[in-house]
């Protein structure tokens, strides 16, 4: 029994607190929650795990695009800090990085910052990085996130794939992922 | 380096050492190089387990590169413990935490934090002889007992966080420190070498003191040794009583050699505390004179961004006289006139904002931040 025991609370764990994967076809395509509309890519699968969207064609570990919405105050956790409606992109891209770096501090000499640059999304002012890590078998994983406030809350949507094959060949998806973000 | 593990396991284990003490009574010490080329079934699997994790840092870019600084403290490792010159390698960890600790295969690590904290020679040769020493007696072979234990008790870590247990365990054991015995055990060894090597005995207590100090200021939670206030309290304790029980004083401190290998780390360590949002770190260093006299003219910026981060009430007017204060000793450190310019941009003082601005990118005209300076630059003309 205690052989069995690892995976049966894993599973308890992932049934708790995450809902289904779901394949995303024609009928499918526009993902509207309270806060966002946005339009996920037709044959992909996604999965709503709290506050977070996790969306992937051939599973998280080769590509993945993240979209969280957070209240300002739980926005930053691990660094224990919070975002504000009037916050610079600057300043978030900051605290993205912090948070980031914070997440897995193993990854933390390896995250490099490749560019940082203003966008607007959705109407708004945005930042928008692209940086790139190492992992423990040493592959190289690239990142592009986009981050901006509205009066209550942080949203945050990146997109991770490992450079070697995969990443350019769904960036486009991303992108147009990116293009349909609407905050509510 | 904190592993990317829960902080209660690692108390957890720190804990169980504490209590489990040596376990293993019939671990051998070491006594040269020669001794490691027939390991026991027990030493061979823990050698290749820190292979393993030497590997893995080193693939994930954990190792912080500079030849120059590698090679002085592999020389320091070396005059204390020549016996174990084949065998002994220092390696310097990217990260700004205060640690540093011994693998079972004889890799030593040294936090780039804790390198940059140390005022002199002696105390880098009391944290590196300390950490041999662990090396040397196979303290975490003696101290297995007690990681078992917590494998059996601490299973569900490797569900929650994906660590594989075996290499994870054996460097949290390392970092946590041993039991009080070895800890002592690793003090003696450690402090023979030190003053047998013509080191300044006393330092040992005042870079214990060091730690301890921080540790106490940031109210550290975290168990890794270096960051425990009480077993830096027993290490000072410790080294204390060796120094009195010495006969002779004094002895080299190589201040100035010291300083002229590790001097560019002071810089490297503020920029990683502030990137990290380690605020705390920076206020601790950079309010205190003696400490903040050890560090670039311009860190007072970073002193000035340490205020932003931490956002208490009164924090924004420390932040500005804290740049204004950088400006005035390093007028030409660019950063400092970006961020006045932000604060004026926030403080709808346009014209203040577009000064600084401008000096920004002109001192700095390929600044990774120019098209962000720019929008903003943009936006305040606009608002004009």
């Amino acid at each position: 029994m205690k052989k069995f025991l690892p995976s049966i609370l894993l599973l308890l764990l992932l049934s708790a607190c995450a809902g289904e994967w779901v394949r995303v076809d024609a009928s499918s395509v526009v993902h509207k929650t309270d806060l966002y509309r946005v339009s996920l890519p037709v044959g992909w699968v996604s999965r709503q795990v709290g506050d977070t969207l996790v969306v992937t064609r051939d599973g998280p570990d080769i590509q993945k695009i993240i979209l969280r919405v957070s209240k300002h105050a739980e926005a930053f956790n691990d660094i224990q800090a919070q975002s504000k409606s009037d916050m610079l992109p600057t300043e978030l891209a900051d605290l993205f990085i912090a948070e980031l770096k914070k997440e897995d501090s193993d990854s933390l000499p390896s995250l490099t910052i490749q560019s940082n640059e203003p966008i607007m999304l959705s109407g708004r002012d945005a930042f928008h990085l692209h940086a790139s890590y190492r992992t423990a078998n040493g592959l190289e994983y690239q990142l592009l996130a986009v981050g901006f406030v509205t009066e209550k809350h942080f949203y945050a949507i990146s997109y991770t794939a490992p450079t070697l094959l995969f990443f350019e060949r769904s960036r486009e998806s991303y992108d147009q992922v990116l293009d349909s973000l609407e905050a509510i | 380096m904190k592993p990317a593990v829960l902080p209660w396991f690692a108390a957890l284990l720190s804990s169980l050492i504490g209590l489990t003490g040596c376990a293993g009574r019939d671990v051998r010490t070491l006594e040269q190089s020669s001794d490691t080329r027939q390991l026991t079934e027990d030493e061979s699997r823990r050698w290749y387990s820190a292979e393993e994790l030497d590997r893995t840092w080193r693939q994930k870019g954990l190792i912080y590169t500079d030849d120059a600084l590698t090679a002085y403290l592999q020389s320091v490792a070396d005059a204390l413990y020549p016996e174990f010159s084949d065998t002994v390698v220092i390696r310097v960890m990217d990260s700004p935490d205060l640690n540093a600790f011994a693998l079972p295969n004889g890799s030593v690590y040294l936090n780039l934090g804790i390198i940059a904290r140390m005022e002199n020679e002696a105390q880098l040769a009391t944290v590196i002889a300390h950490e041999i020493s662990h090396f040397k007696f196979q303290h975490s072979l003696k101290q297995r007992h007690a990681i078992e234990t917590a494998v059996v008790t601490g299973w569900s870590v490797s569900i929650l966080t994906g660590i594989p247990l075996s290499g994870e365990l054996l460097a949290l054991g390392a970092m946590s420190g041993y039991s009080q015995e070895a800890e002592r055990e690793a003090d003696r060894e450690g402090f023979r070498r030190l003053v047998r090597q013509g080191y300044d005995g006393t330092e040992s207590v005042k870079i214990f003191a060091i730690m301890q100090q921080e540790a106490k200021v940031l109210d550290s939670k975290e168990p890794w040794f270096y960051s425990s206030h009480p077993r830096l309290s027993e290490r000072i304790e410790s080294m204390q009583q060796l120094n009195m029980q010495r006969e002779e004083s004094g002895g080299a401190t190589n201040q100035q050699s010291f300083a002229a290998m590790t001097g560019r780390l002071h810089a490297l360590l503020l920029e990683k505390y502030l990137v990290a949002h380690q605020y705390k770190q920076l206020i601790n260093l950079l309010e205190e004179k003696a400490l903040r006299s050890r560090y670039p003219v311009y860190a007072d910026f970073y002193l000035g961004e340490a205020y932003l981060q931490r956002k208490t009430p009164g924090d924004a007017e420390k932040a500005q006289a804290a740049y204004l204060s950088a400006l005035e000793r390093a007028p030409e450190f660019a950063p400092s006139y970006r961020a006045l310019g932000l604060i004026h941009m926030q403080q709808k003082q346009q014209a203040d904002a577009l000064r600084y601005f401008d000096k920004y990118l002109q001192l700095n005209p390929h600044a990774e931040d120019k098209k962000y300076i720019e929008l903003y630059r943009n936006r305040l003309l606009e608002g004009s």
